[in-house]
């Protein structure tokens, strides 16, 4: 029964088009970058990561498109395991700051990132890479300047580094290199999880 | 005897620290009988000794080999003080694993891979800086940030350096190679105006972490910049990155000079007055004489010896009292002698105040800059004054009266190490030569200057 | 004579300062052989330094700045005229500093005390012997952290931290100046190097408006405090007669150098005036005095200025040395109040306390009136009834003031004489009347440190001129002798509560009378009205006492004035041999410039008329306190305490407004900085 639905999963995710997979990227990383509740900020963590596996899987080979997505279940895994234990909601003291502002700077960010896109194209890369990796980048920016609690933060970092990934990937073709970018990314969201954990302890 | 061992011992003992992590002191002194015996490993090794690791070479040569002892001999005091005065359940494990990591970017012939490793090293950090405390966490969440935000810079320019080698002819990626190394190493050295991230973390974290990032982790990665140097002359010969160096130590010894002056408690003094000493690094770097990066090389050397003696007299002082703040610190200069004396040597050493060694490798730089450009000498010279005036009123604030609150004195072991630290910063201020010869013989023979 | 021994001094002196350290740690040593092992030091490292006059020059290297190259010099020694002169004068007067406040040192010093001493000793003894101006510049900043350990050990209060604070910006600019001139040593000659040298010069100096190093508030007449002013300004006025090596002719900016040097006479003078009456007098004394060697050295660095500047120097160390450090031996020491006592004039019969004289108090009435002071004083001279140790003091402060003002058998003399030859010479007529202003003005509060405190003072009683009811004066005026407590009232109990305080002292040093005759004896045949202490010592008990007493912790004044002696005989020496100074400037001796007769006229007039004219203002001070608040609000302003105050308000208002700011963009709120300032960096690296 998992298995057929499994198949399918991955059928339908292979049949999506790059316009698709770009427009799921932007999706995932503006959610991200707005709502601070983790039960669906983390599930876009984690869409994310599979739609950069099966973008990348069309430009570089399909073991570091692996490694990607895997790193990305990995990551998403601990924070969210950490989440639920630890929870996530405002601070002492710490104003969120409202979701409306929140979407307006995105759009903002999102003009700037096809701005930089049109006017510093980067050579020898694909359009999509090009843009996903300006988008993702932005983005990630954005998630960390809005937030001040870890957790958020980190979805932020993630979001950032995913979009320098996106781009070295397709530039350095290692194995060795996209291991060892995974294991910093799963050291990264250790430490996130770590201080997410500690924010909530008694100082 | 492989180089391997000097990073698969303290990887193999940072578990067993980790499980007598309850038991701190003992963790404590496992981890720096464990750093000792690597010094003595790292010495028995053979120059050229190499291994095979993810597919590049990892090799002892005479330049990592001083950098490593050094950066070895640090962490031996760092962890022997974690016994009287611990840091935190993680730090005698942790610290190992982050060794662990350095040496392997010291060693490994590779640049790429190197700045992965300094990447998790400086994440594993993150742990220690946070430590056991709980509530804030926005020092170790700005380095965090800091980090990830610099490792990309550092690995595309990386990957610039390899398309260049392709294509020599094309001048193009040079600029964009110097501003990603200058964005990069900037960030993770706390260049002016990439630094507000290392007062927090001295404010915040505990004293020896401090010392850990200074004095551990940024040489290791000025380790990095040299041996870039080293491997791609044409950087000091046919680009802009001199110049940079030049302008961004200046001003980065100026502002952290001044910023020092007008901070209110020890952490943060601590933290500017090692920025602005990294200025004159830059500065020493920049210059590229042969007088030049040795005197630099020096400067890494006494910098760190001294943020490691104001890191342990900070440990002392929050260790005895609720806050490093001056206006609490009134009457410790009687109750604490010991630390006293730290935090005015640490201080001025920092602020190149004779005889102690900032002074000498300070002198050193002022000299070789005097013969290129008197005006950065006297922005230096300025910068210095600026530190030392903070310093003052750090000491003003100790020697002040009694606010009332006894005062316990500091533990002896951390007294006896910090008495150890002023000796040792003042027979290297008044025999400078004993530390220079072998650093400018290394200089020569690796071919670091121009 | 091998080189290492130019270190001996300073070895000696370091060596002495571990020791001291560790050695009450060990439980060795108690408080008082720790004084007595710091004099011993002191002491070994003047005899040292007289051992190496027969090897000078003699040099030697500290610590080889090797490649020299890079370097541009090591550390050195060298011994010459010059250094040895300083040496000599520098541990001389600290032994004799110490010997003066022997019981000072024995009941109040401490391990940390001692070693700050030493170590201020060392330092200075090693800015003397620098051969180069790096080791200068690190012998400075050697000598910046003795004086910070003494004032941070010394004092505890708040003024204390500010007075640290103040002196070590002030010595570090000193510094900084001074390693600046060292570095462009290598470079060029001229202006460059000259100048920041004389800057430094001055700073540490402390000419004004330069004096903001002064620890003002650090008046106690302690050695530390003496050392603490006169090393530095030996040190500084070492560097200035250097400098007169590298500028032969005359200093840098010398015009502008005796415009500031006039006026730091007039103002120092007024400033010593003023300060008189509340605190800081004995910094403003210094000020005053460093003017005239500053202004000898800016008329002409020749070796006719190096005279006159360092034969002021000597009258410097030597005579405010003495004027400080007799304020110990003043109030505190009661032989010499129960010596005075016996000057009492004859104007009213104490018959009536000693009537009570059986009961356990001693009980002694004084008072003074002018018109039979002098007469009584010398009846009782020539009646050996009036101690020698009061007269010697006497003679000692008055040749100090002397030699301050100038007048002749003094070293100031034909230091002031050779400032107003070169004067007249150069056609300087401002300075000469800034001098003649300033002797004046000066005149009055030393000749008041003199003559104006011979009422003795006693803590916790109060003397009274004018008749009152005998008895109850009698009573108030009670010193208990002994542990008993009198059947008197409540109130002269309490007093004599307050004066149990000083009692100890007083008993102690009663021992000190050699006991040919029982005291009953005396007392017992009083029937004047006046109380007749004889007080003589034969040789044979005099030493024997003293150092019986020194170790019971019992020091007398005669200890003290023994000190002041010490300081006072090279005063004379060289007041009457001025050439008898160690350093051959002049060569042949030859001190008095060849002058003609008016100048020379001028010159005696100019050195005399002054301080006949302060004496006058002594006398009639009542009329000048009728523009005591002119005056007051003038010094206040020409202090410049408010300059330096509004300087340091506003840098600290401009740090908290930077720290603030910083703290906008810590932490994790560093990263919108971290990108604004990356994306300009960026612009400006790649744009081009």
């Amino acid at each position: 029964m998992t298995m057929p639905l499994l198949t399918q999963i991955l059928e339908f995710l292979s049949s999506l088009s790059m316009r698709q997979i770009i427009a799921g990227l932007l999706f995932t990383s503006s959610t991200i970058a707005i709502i601070e509740a983790w039960l669906l900020s983390l599930p876009a963590l984690l869409g994310q990561y599979v739609l950069i596996g099966l973008l990348l899987s069309r430009f570089v080979r399909p073991e570091m498109a692996m490694a990607k997505a895997i790193t990305g279940g990995v990551s998403c895994l601990i924070l969210l395991l950490t989440a639920w234990h630890a929870g996530w909601r405002g601070g002492p003291g710490v104003k969120a700051v409202p979701e409306p502002f929140r979407l307006f700077v995105v759009v903002l960010a999102g003009i700037a990132a096809y701005g930089l896109f049109v006017t510093y194209p980067l050579q020898g890369v694909a359009e999509e890479i090009n843009f996903a990796c300006y988008w993702l980048a932005l983005m990630g920016f954005l998630a960390v300047a809005l937030n001040r609690e870890p957790l958020p933060v980190g979805l932020g970092l993630l979001t950032f580094k995913s979009g320098f990934e996106v781009l070295y990937a397709t530039l350095e073709g290692s194995l060795t290199v996209a291991w060892l970018l995974a294991a910093v990314n799963i050291l990264a969201s250790l430490a996130i999880a770590y201080l997410a954990s500690m924010r909530w302890e008694e100082p | 005897m492989s180089p391997l061992l000097l990073i698969l011992i303290p990887l193999v003992m940072a578990p067993l620290a980790y499980i007598l992590r309850r038991l701190l002191p003992l963790a404590a002194l496992l981890s720096a009988a464990t750093t000792l015996a690597m010094i003595m490993l790292c010495l028995e090794i053979p120059l050229g000794a190499s291994a095979q690791v993810l597919g590049r070479e990892l090799a002892l040569d005479p330049l990592s080999r001083s950098a490593l002892f050094f950066l070895l001999a640090l962490a031996t005091a760092s962890l022997s003080y974690a016994w009287p005065i611990p840091q935190g359940q993680l730090f005698p494990s942790f610290v190992l694993l982050v060794l662990a990591l350095l040496i392997g970017a010291i060693m490994i012939r590779n640049f790429l891979i190197a700045v992965l490793l300094l990447e998790m090293a400086a994440i594993i950090a993150v742990f220690l800086i946070q430590g056991d405390r709980g509530g804030s966490t926005g020092a170790a969440l700005g380095y965090l940030i800091v980090t990830m935000v610099a490792a990309p810079l550092l690995l595309l320019a990386s990957w610039l350096f390899d398309l260049y080698a392709l294509h020599p002819e094309d001048l193009t990626p040079i600029r964009y190679i110097v501003t990603l190394l200058a964005l990069g190493f900037g960030l993770l050295l706390a260049a002016v105006p990439l630094y507000p991230w290392l007062p927090a973390i001295a404010a915040e974290a505990p004293a020896m972490v401090t010392a850990l990032v200074v004095s551990i982790i940024e040489p290791a990665i000025l380790f990095q910049l040299l041996s870039l140097f080293s491997r791609f002359p044409w950087l000091m010969t046919e680009s802009q990155a001199p110049l940079i160096m030049i302008v961004g130590g200046l001003l980065t010894a100026l502002v952290g000079g001044i910023m020092a002056f007008s901070q209110g408690d020890l952490g943060r003094l601590l933290a500017y007055s090692a920025i602005s000493d990294l200025g004159c690094i830059l500065v020493g770097l920049g210059m590229g004489s042969t007088s030049g990066v040795a005197a630099a090389l020096l400067h890494v050397v006494n910098r760190s010896i001294s943020v490691l003696l104001g890191s342990m007299s900070l440990g002392a002082i929050r260790h005895c009292l609720p806050t490093d703040s001056f206006a609490d610190l009134g009457g410790v200069a009687r109750r604490m002698p010991f630390t006293t004396m730290g935090i005015i040597v640490a201080g001025l050493a920092l602020g190149g105040f004779p005889p102690f060694n900032g002074f000498a490798s300070r002198w050193l730089i002022y000299h070789a800059a005097m013969e290129q450009d008197p005006t950065s000498a006297y922005l230096l010279i300025l910068a210095s004054g600026c530190v030392i005036l903070g310093h003052v009123r750090a000491i003003r604030a100790l020697f002040s009266a009694p606010k009332g609150a006894k005062i316990e004195r500091e533990p002896w072991a951390a007294a006896a190490m910090i008495v150890a630290l002023i000796i040792l910063s003042l027979a290297m201020g008044l025999y400078p030569q004993l530390a220079l010869e072998p650093i400018l013989a290394l200089v020569e023979g690796v071919g670091l200057a121009r | 004579m091998p080189g290492y021994m130019a270190f001996a001094p300073i070895t000696a002196l370091l060596l002495g300062a571990i020791l001291i350290l560790l050695l009450p740690r060990a439980r060795a040593i108690g408080p008082r052989e720790q004084g007595v092992l710091a004099f011993l030091t002191a002491s070994t490292s003047f005899i040292l330094s007289l051992a190496l006059w027969e090897e000078k020059p003699l040099s030697f290297t500290i610590s080889h700045w090797r490649p020299l190259a890079q370097f541009g010099g090591e550390l050195a020694y060298h011994i010459d005229d010059l250094a040895l002169t300083f040496v000599l004068l520098a541990t001389f007067a600290s032994v004799a500093a110490m010997l003066t406040s022997l019981d000072f040192l024995i009941h109040e010093g401490s391990a940390y005390f001692y070693m700050a001493i030493l170590t201020l000793l060392a330092a200075g003894l090693s800015s003397f012997l620098s051969a180069n101006l790096l080791t200068l510049y690190v012998s400075w900043g050697f000598l910046d952290l003795s004086i910070l350990f003494l004032i941070g050990f010394h004092g505890g209060k708040e003024k204390t931290a500010q007075d640290l604070t103040k002196t070590l910006a002030a010595s570090h600019l000193s510094g900084l100046a001074l390693m600046t001139a060292a570095l462009r040593l290598g470079q060029s000659m001229g202006q460059s190097v000259t100048f920041p040298l004389l800057l430094a010069a001055l700073l540490r100096l402390g000419l004004y408006p330069l004096h903001l190093w002064l620890p003002i508030n650090m008046e106690r007449p302690s050695p530390a405090v003496a050392l603490l002013r006169i090393i530095p300004t030996s040190a500084g006025m070492c560097l200035l007669m250097r400098l007169s090596a590298l500028s032969p002719q005359s200093l840098p900016q010398r015009d502008a150098l005796l415009l500031v040097g006039s006026l730091a006479l007039v103002a120092s003078a007024l400033l010593l005036w003023q300060g008189e009456k509340s605190r800081g007098w004995p910094s403003y004394l210094l000020v005053n005095q460093v003017a005239y060697a500053v202004l000898a050295m800016a008329l002409d660095a020749s070796p006719r200025g190096i005279m006159a500047a360092l034969l002021q120097t000597v009258n410097l160390v030597l005579a405010w040395s003495i004027l400080f450090l007799r304020r110990r031996s003043g109030n505190e020491t009661s032989p010499r109040l129960l010596l005075d006592y016996c000057i009492l004039p004859r104007t009213k019969p104490l018959s009536v306390c000693y009537r009570s004289i059986c009961s356990p108090h001693l009980r002694i009435r004084s008072y003074f009136s002018e018109r039979g002071f002098v007469r009584h004083k010398l009846s009782h001279i020539f009646r050996g009834e009036v101690s020698l140790s009061w007269v010697g003091e006497r003679v000692i402060l008055s040749m100090a003031v002397a030699s301050l003002l100038g007048l002749p058998l003094t070293p100031g003399f034909p230091a002031r004489w050779l400032l107003y030859g070169l004067a007249f010479e150069g056609g300087h007529r401002l300075l000469i009347v800034a001098g003649v202003a300033a002797n004046l003005i000066t005149a009055a509060p030393l000749l008041d440190t003199l003559f104006g405190d011979a009422l003795p003072r006693l803590k916790g009683i109060t003397l009274e001129k004018g008749r009152d009811d005998e008895t109850s004066r009698l009573k108030r005026y009670s010193i208990r002798a002994g542990r008993e407590v009198s059947s008197e009232s409540a109130s002269s109990q309490e007093e004599g509560k307050r004066d149990n305080k000083t009692s100890p002292r007083l008993l102690s040093e009663y021992r000190i009378l050699p006991r040919t005759k029982p005291l009953s004896v005396c007392y017992r045949s009083i029937r004047s009205p006046h109380l007749r202490i004889l007080s003589y010592f034969s040789e044979r008990g005099f030493v024997r006492y003293i150092f019986s007493h020194i170790f019971r912790g019992e020091v007398s004044s005669e200890v003290g004035l023994l000190g002041l002696g010490l300081l006072a005989a090279p005063l004379l020496l060289f007041g009457l041999i001025p050439s008898a100074l160690p350093i051959k400037v002049l060569g042949g001796g030859v001190w008095l410039p060849s002058v003609d007769e008016d100048v020379a006229a001028w010159s005696l007039a100019l050195l005399l008329l002054p301080p006949l004219g302060g004496y006058l203002l002594h006398r009639r001070g009542r009329v000048l306190d009728h523009i005591g608040l002119i005056l007051r609000k003038l010094c206040a302003v020409i202090s410049l305490e408010w300059l330096y105050r509004s300087l340091w308000w506003l840098s600290l208002k401009a740090g908290n407004v930077l720290q603030g700011a910083m703290g906008a963009i810590e932490g994790e709120r560093c990263l919108g900085w971290l990108l604004l300032s990356a994306f300009v960096i960026a612009l400006l690296l790649l744009g081009e």
